[in-house]
């Protein structure tokens, strides 16, 4: 016998004790309600997202004993996902059906192998079946659009689906700052780890684990530096995350971690009881592994452990024989003032940072060759340009001219008293490599360093990159284009007309 | 009068040779009309195409396709077994028609898939190098076809045109009737195919052996060792060929069938004890050349294969045996690379048929069968 879609199911009404789907009864609140709930996804994706969304509020451990995983077959062969739980209440079994609605999945209620829809707002009491299906399959499922039969293919362990799982990144600005962090250090890197830490003053303890040789090809097992550091500044964590080799992680309960800026897609805490006691587990997000460290050492102290190297240094020479040039009596100051002078050759150009975006828009119009002349350096508060050509092409910024190889004064001023570049320089205690800058009003010189000036065209190119273009790989033989499949019009009549579909007889 | 009839035979292998085979072969569009009957195959193995350039396309891309697996094999003009073997894929792809599962063209369908068994059956196995590389060429591309399914919106109706190209009458004053297209790709691998269909298309596999070996990793039919598939791997260039073929589509991909097919071979009986002795060499084989080419990521390969089907069993299991069978193979962990190389070595012989390498790859396969279900922790196998 079979039914029209809308009469598979029957409403339950109040006080109804008798149901034909086997293991249902009642609850206190009147909801149909077996000893398990069936949850079925048709994908693993939505699986995991309905570990995620019921991993925020609610905790996993509680039906961790009796979560299984399935993935089941159709008769049709297609392939769905089937997550089981002891129902302890209608209240765990409303919030897993509410989730599993919001996912494009159905809950069902039932004990053995027949599984009815869960209630909804349509039947708040629940659903009964109007036939059972007979026999077929290891579970039933009753919906009101539809009831199938599944095979199960293959359980999955939740320990597994969670460890497979990749975390992901976060903005560093969500990130809370951890009080105790898990530092995992590559064996070279350990000492230095280990120096820093002590002399930045930070409380830490280290342990020295060893990884497991993942197969026979492997090298045998690694060893590995883990630190455990307490109220660590921001500044230290920022740096040991940008350093290679070390990882940092946020232990979120004893013995599990996730890598700093990574989130795993499940609420790790409320799945606690996953993690072996005497294990622990290090999410690591970069390389998208789950560092498995067994039989862990003690944490020692690192201060400790760390051998000083005290220097009780020795008593400075008397340095001051000369009078400081304040309580000197012939010492001047060196003072800018402006002059009549014509403007002699201007060789740089400081323009300040608030005129960068016009500066930025010069660049493009620039020539060739007048780009190439300029080396530019780029400070906190102004862009100073230098060309041995003259910087006239800009019309930006404060000219300056050369006084001597490494001092520049503005355009229109001049030195009081008007001492040598070299007496100058040596006042200044110039060494090579250094350029001076006098600007009006300022209290002291610029001292620019020559080597963080850099030509002005390779400066500017900060977007160009490369796409790397690997070489063809070796020819899988689809070398020509794609072969889409267009069919005729099938007709009426599909063998109508189709020669030879009758065989010629045989002659003798 | 058979003039006409000519004349129309000569047309349908037209359009059969170069609106199917060559697209089919090539690339490009692949005309799939009404299903090749029996009455006109004959026809089909003496007929020559009307179009001389497309014989030759045809040839150049048989070619091409064919130097791609064995540089030495050079595919000939179409034989009449490629001829029947093409009918039969024009057959198979035939009821992939969406229309066909509609009420009334279940004969239609039925009478495709006899026809495609029917040409299949007639169809001589391939003998040698040369002629499983010719066959390779005609049945592989049909793992690269897709149905382009459009769906056309006007201003009030909406059209279906799965695996076919809307008229275009309907595409008049696209701007007035507000005339919008959505297109979707479905790959080979996602096409329907019934009980039967699969059938004949497990059968087509069986006489395209190579492309059987070739193709682990494809999605329809699941890939099965039968003993034609040994017979082919016993050329030495073949399993060169296709070891290489598995190499580079990564063991995360093949190993997973791979694995689940010897285990089905193994314990479902398929294989005699021969083939399946040579089996376990030709994994060995397999298993080395990844450790030559990578030996630090062969680890990883082997795990990922197991990732994606839960069936690391296989290759895990081997190498663990292959120290517990024989520690000569494989010495103490760690390897030093020097030991490593030794290794390589010793085992390039796994594939010769001398009678000593049987005599342990005999021993391997009884310890395999005894202890080898997939599911078997390392720990309990190596211990």
């Amino acid at each position: 016998m079979s039914y029209p879609p809308g009469l598979l199911l029957e409403r339950v009404v109040l006080n109804q004790n008798r149901f034909r789907i086997p293991g249902v009864a009642p609850d206190p609140r009147g909801a149909v309600l077996g000893q398990r709930g069936a949850l079925l996804f048709p994908s693993i994706d939505r699986v995991v997202g309905f570990f995620r969304v019921y991993s925020d509020e609610n905790s996993i451990d509680d039906l961790l004993s009796s979560l299984s995983i399935r993935k089941v077959r159709t008769s049709l062969g297609t392939h769905e996902f089937v997550v089981w739980f002891n129902s302890t209440s209608s209240y765990v079994m409303d919030k897993a059906a509410a989730i599993t609605k919001l996912l494009g999945g159905f809950a069902f209620t039932g004990t053995s192998r027949h599984f009815v829809k869960y209630r909804d707002a349509a039947s708040p009491l629940g659903y009964d079946v109007a036939e059972l299906e007979p026999e077929g399959g290891d579970i039933a499922l009753y919906h009101d659009t539809f009831r199938q039969v599944y095979w199960t293919e293959r359980e999955i362990e939740f320990g597994d689906l969670l460890f497979r799982l990749s975390p992901h990144r976060v903005p560093k600005s969500t990130v809370r700052m951890p009080e105790t962090v898990l530092v995992l250090a590559r064996p070279g890197l350990g000492p230095f780890t280990q120096g820093y830490l002590v002399r930045s003053r930070v409380t830490a303890e280290v342990a020295l684990v060893e990884r497991p040789a993942a197969s026979a090809f492997d090298e045998g097992p690694e060893r590995l530096f883990l630190f455990r550091a307490h109220e660590v500044p921001e500044r230290i964590i920022d740096l040991l995350c940008a350093t290679p080799g070390l990882e940092v992680f946020d232990p979120l309960g004893d013995n599990f971690g996730v890598e700093l800026c990574f989130r795993h897609p499940i609420n790790l805490e409320s799945c606690a009881s996953v993690f072996a006691s005497d294990r622990l587990y290090l999410f690591a997000g970069r390389r998208d592994r789950v560092e498995i460290l067994e039989n862990l050492p003690p944490f020692t102290d690192l201060r400790r452990i760390t051998r000083l190297q005290v220097d009780l240094g020795r008593a400075d020479p008397a340095r001051l024989k000369a009078l400081p040039p304040r309580s000197d009596p012939v010492g001047l100051k060196v003072r800018l003032v402006t002059t009549t002078a014509p403007w002699k050759h201007v060789t740089a150009t400081v323009v300040p940072i608030a005129q960068a975006e016009w500066l930025r828009k010069m660049i493009y119009v620039l020539p060739p060759r007048v780009l190439s002349s300029f080396r530019v350096f780029v400070g906190e508060e102004r862009i100073v340009l230098v060309s041995q050509e003259g910087v006239e092409s800009v019309p930006l910024g404060t000219y300056y001219y050369p006084f001597g190889s490494q001092i520049f004064l503005p355009a229109g001023y001049t030195l009081l008293p008007a001492a040598s570049p070299q007496v100058l320089l040596d006042a200044l205690g110039g060494s090579p490599g250094t350029l001076f800058f006098f600007e009006p009003g300022g209290q002291a010189p610029l001292a620019l360093r020559e080597p963080d000036f850099a030509p002005l065209a390779r400066r500017s190119l900060l977007d160009v990159a490369s796409v790397p273009s690997p070489a063809a790989a070796r020819s899988t033989g689809d070398t020509s284009g794609p072969r889409h499949l267009v069919h005729d019009s099938l007709g009426l009549f599909p063998l109508w007309g189709v020669p030879g579909k009758k065989l010629p007889k045989k002659t003798e | 009068m058979a003039d006409k009839k000519l004349s129309a035979l000569q047309g349908l292998f037209d359009r059969f040779f170069s609106g199917f085979m060559v697209p089919l072969v090539r690339g490009g569009k692949v005309e799939i009309g009404a299903p090749i009957a029996p009455g006109v195959i004959s026809y089909f193995e003496e007929a020559v195409p009307s179009n001389g350039a497309d014989a030759a396309e045809l040839l150049a891309a048989r070619q091409a396709i064919a130097a791609d697996v064995l540089a030495e094999a050079v595919p000939a003009a179409p034989s009449s077994d490629d001829i029947r073997v093409a009918a039969a894929v024009h057959n198979i792809l035939y009821r992939t028609h969406p229309d066909l599962e509609r009420l009334g063209a279940g004969r239609a369908r039925r009478r495709a898939a006899e026809w495609a068994r029917r040409f299949l059956e007639e169809a001589r196995e391939p003998e040698g190098r040369n002629e499983l590389v010719e066959r390779h060429s005609i049945v592989w591309p049909l793992f690269r076809t897709s149905r382009v399914d459009t769906v056309l919106y006007n201003w009030s109706y909406r059209y279906r045109f799965y695996g076919r190209e809307p008229p275009s009458r309907f595409l008049y004053w696209p701007t007035v009737r507000r005339i919008r297209q959505e297109h979707a790709e479905t790959p080979f691998g996602e096409l329907r195919f019934d009980e039967e269909g699969l059938a004949v298309l497990s059968f087509l596999m069986r006489r395209s052996a190579l492309t059987s070996l070739l193709t682990p990793a494809r999605a329809l039919p699941p890939f099965i060792w039968d003993h034609d598939m040994v017979v082919a791997l016993r050329d030495h260039a073949v399993c060169r060929a296709v070891t290489y073929a598995h190499v580079e589509q990564g063991l995360a991909r093949t190993g997973g069938p791979l694995g689940f097919a010897f285990d089905q071979a193994a314990s479902a009986g398929g294989l005699v004890a021969e083939d399946l002795r040579f089996l376990v060499c030709f994994y060995y084989n397999l298993l080395l050349t990844l450790a030559v080419g990578d030996p630090h990521g062969l680890a990883k390969q082997i795990e990922s294969a197991g990732r994606q089907t839960a069936n690391r069993t296989l290759f895990a299991l081997q190498l663990a045996m292959l120290q517990r069978v024989d520690p000569g193979w494989a010495p103490a962990l760690p390897l030093a690379e020097s030991e490593r190389a030794a290794v390589v070595v010793a085992l390039a012989g796994a594939v010769g048929t001398d009678g000593e390498t049987l005599g342990r790859a005999d021993a391997l396969v009884a310890e395999l069968l005894a202890a080898g279900r997939q599911g078997l922790p390392m720990a309990a196998v190596a211990g």
